[in-house]
């Protein structure tokens, strides 16, 4: 009697925060349009369900919807750039080789430009973990002086006096009223779908092709505490979504989550990132110090730097000693998470071309 | 195994259907908690601390570990032949991460009504549990996956920190990582006896203390510099397995009065 009882509790929750999330969304303005029924992504071959989300659940129109955002240029003070301007399909979402991005009034940037691969299933994003959610993180850019540098207001004035705006949002919405919530929250939906998981390595996980030599040393490398790389950059995801001090430094001109937790235990650390497609996001690290996979292997290789929050996985004074066929096969590994179809689906691309 | 495991349950559950010989009889409640010491004393995060019997200091910055199958024994009704078998479950698996308090209390597990006198339960995982996909996929069991080329399934536990040798200064990091390697599981079994424990509605508490230092140096002393990760390493495993039996305290006692957050 207790499991269904708290079934029960559970989906009557869930319907509840679902009504309740909807209607933070919806807003004022009556319903006019009934919504399509939910999308369901399709979850590669090793991967979780995607997380739900009940307050903004994935629906065709608010995809679509999201992906215009993103590529709306219009959000920026001057109409010049996009959240795609920064993060770039063929560069799994990151800036084109740029270790830092540069904003509309010409401002570099402190970190390097994240990519957006498999976000669905991430959480406490951006390199210091800021935003718990990507509706969070998607709110950020738009207003930062920094980047998009426009206040909300002015932008959502702009989508609504767009007369390609105000249909798609009642029609993802019920009702054409176009807020910083509802932006977000499409661009959101959209960034749920940017799915990679149809790598070289996936399809031999799915039995579908055999790596070469170069490739399967590099895997049992990966995979061992020789090179130790799968503590931090695990299966699925190739990440592990915490926060971590990897040695690069003795001393720290960017504290990373030290600056949002407030604890000395965080300086240093920041988010690890995935390494799916890692060969198409150079320059790599926070601050994009390194511009090969060579030299981040050999980083790892060389121990490290010490400080107080370094990371027990880092070894400090003793490095990996790995030889240079090790680095060669492991480069070969990392390249074989390169996922092309992600890289140039066309439901990912630019919608205005 | 499986269906082995529901008949047992099941069988079990017969039992204390059937023991108290009160149909009125209520479940009761037990608070499980979760404590770590160092020799004793609470355990304290980033701090060079700690020694062990040769003198190397070490901190702990991470302590993630699962405990699973924890059944409650059932004493049989009087004038009945003991049953070996009458193990009531009571949690299949728990995550604890030792940093993270919600990880560390369950305030509120269903016991059956009955009288009890032990308590068992599993460090890690046992072979039916740890396989490769055998947890949901959370965050902390996707970020517990042993790797498949390792042998496959889950770290039983993640103890790690930084240590020093006892002539130096420098500081290095150290991952002790317990689980399976390709011969052994190096899971093992944790029981310890209570006086009966009548249950017919009420609280228990169950508190299960982990005291790291006996990781370290019970009977087997653990020599950071020498091997600081041990993944694939069977003989230390093994060895850290042996120190395993002395790691844990349990405690279960009744708490009058004790109500449960819902």
């Amino acid at each position: 009697m207790i499991l269904p009882m708290a079934r029960l509790r559970v989906g009557t929750a869930a319907l509840l925060a679902l009504c309740l999330g909807l209607g933070a969304i919806a807003g004022c303005g009556g319903s006019s349009t009934e919504p399509s029924p939910p999308f369901t992504v399709a979850v590669p071959f090793g991967f979780p369900e995607l997380p739900d989300d009940p307050g903004n659940p994935l629906r065709p129109e608010g995809i679509e919807l999201g992906r215009r955002l993103f590529y709306e240029k219009a959000l920026s003070a001057d109409s010049t750039q996009a959240c795609a301007s920064c993060h770039v399909q063929a560069f799994a979402f990151t800036d084109r080789g740029r270790a830092f991005s540069v904003g509309v009034d010409g401002i570099e940037g402190t970190r390097s430009a994240m990519a957006v691969i498999n976000p669905g299933w991430l959480r406490d994003l951006f390199w210091d973990g800021r935003a718990a959610g990507l509706e969070a993180q998607a709110s950020a850019p738009v207003p930062n002086p920094i980047e998009m540098h426009l206040d909300w207001g002015p932008a959502v004035a702009r989508l609504a006096a767009d007369s390609g705006y105000p249909d798609r949002f009642a029609a993802v919405f019920g009702s054409p009223v176009i807020t910083r919530e509802r932006t977000v929250a499409a661009i959101a939906q959209f960034e749920r779908t940017l799915i990679s998981g149809d790598s070289r390595y996936d399809r031999f996980r799915r039995g579908e092709l055999i790596l070469t030599p170069a490739e399967t040393r590099g895997l049992l490398l990966f995979f061992s505490e020789a090179a130790d790389c799968f503590h931090c950059h695990g299966e699925p995801f190739f990440t592990d979504g915490r926060f971590h001090n990897n040695g690069l430094d003795s001393d720290f001109t960017d504290t990373g989550l030290e600056a949002i937790s407030g604890r000395a235990v965080d300086r240093g650390k920041f988010r690890t990132p995935t390494l799916r497609n890692i060969a198409v996001t150079a320059p790599y690290m926070h601050d994009g110090r390194f511009k090969t996979l060579e030299e981040v292997i050999g980083h790892y290789n060389s121990g490290g730097v010490f400080s107080e929050t370094v990371d027990p996985l880092i070894r400090v004074g003793r490095g990996l000693k790995l030889s240079e066929d090790d680095v060669a096969d492991l480069t070969a590994f990392l390249e074989s998470l390169t996922d092309s179809t992600f890289l140039t689906n066309p439901a990912f691309g630019d919608p205005f071309r | 195994m499986k269906t082995s495991n529901y008949f047992l349950a099941a069988f079990a559950l017969f039992v204390v259907g059937c023991s108290s010989g009160d149909e009125g009889a209520k479940p009761g409640r037990v608070r499980l908690m979760f404590h770590h010491t160092v020799a004793g004393e609470p355990l304290v995060f980033n701090a060079m601390d700690y020694a062990n019997a040769v003198g190397e200091t070490y901190s702990v910055e991470t302590l993630e570990y699962y405990v699973s199958d924890i059944v409650f024994h059932l004493v049989p009704p009087a004038g009945t032949a003991p049953v070996a078998e009458a193990d009531v479950p009571l949690l299949d698996v728990h995550y604890v991460d030792a940093g993270d308090p919600a990880t560390l209390e369950l305030p509120g597990l269903e016991l059956p009504p009955g009288t009890y006198d032990g308590v068992t339960f599993v460090f890690g995982l046992n072979e039916d549990r740890n396989v490769p996909g055998g947890l949901s996929p959370t965050p902390e069991n996707i970020n517990m996956i042993w790797p498949e080329p390792l042998g496959g399934g889950y770290h039983y536990m993640k103890l790690e920190g930084k240590y020093s040798r006892p002539d130096s200064a420098a500081v290095f990091g150290y991952t002790t990582h317990l689980g399976r390697t390709m011969t052994t599981p190096h899971f093992f079994f944790v029981s310890a006896s209570f006086a009966p424990l009548p249950v017919d509605g009420g609280t228990i508490a169950l508190d299960i203390t982990m005291d790291l230092a006996e990781w370290y140096e019970d009977p087997n002393l653990y020599r950071f510099p020498e091997t600081p990760m041990i993944m694939g390493n069977n003989v230390l495993q093994g060895l850290l397995q042996e120190n395993g039996a002395t790691v844990f305290g349990v405690d279960v006692r009744s708490l009058a009065g004790f109500a449960p957050r819902p």
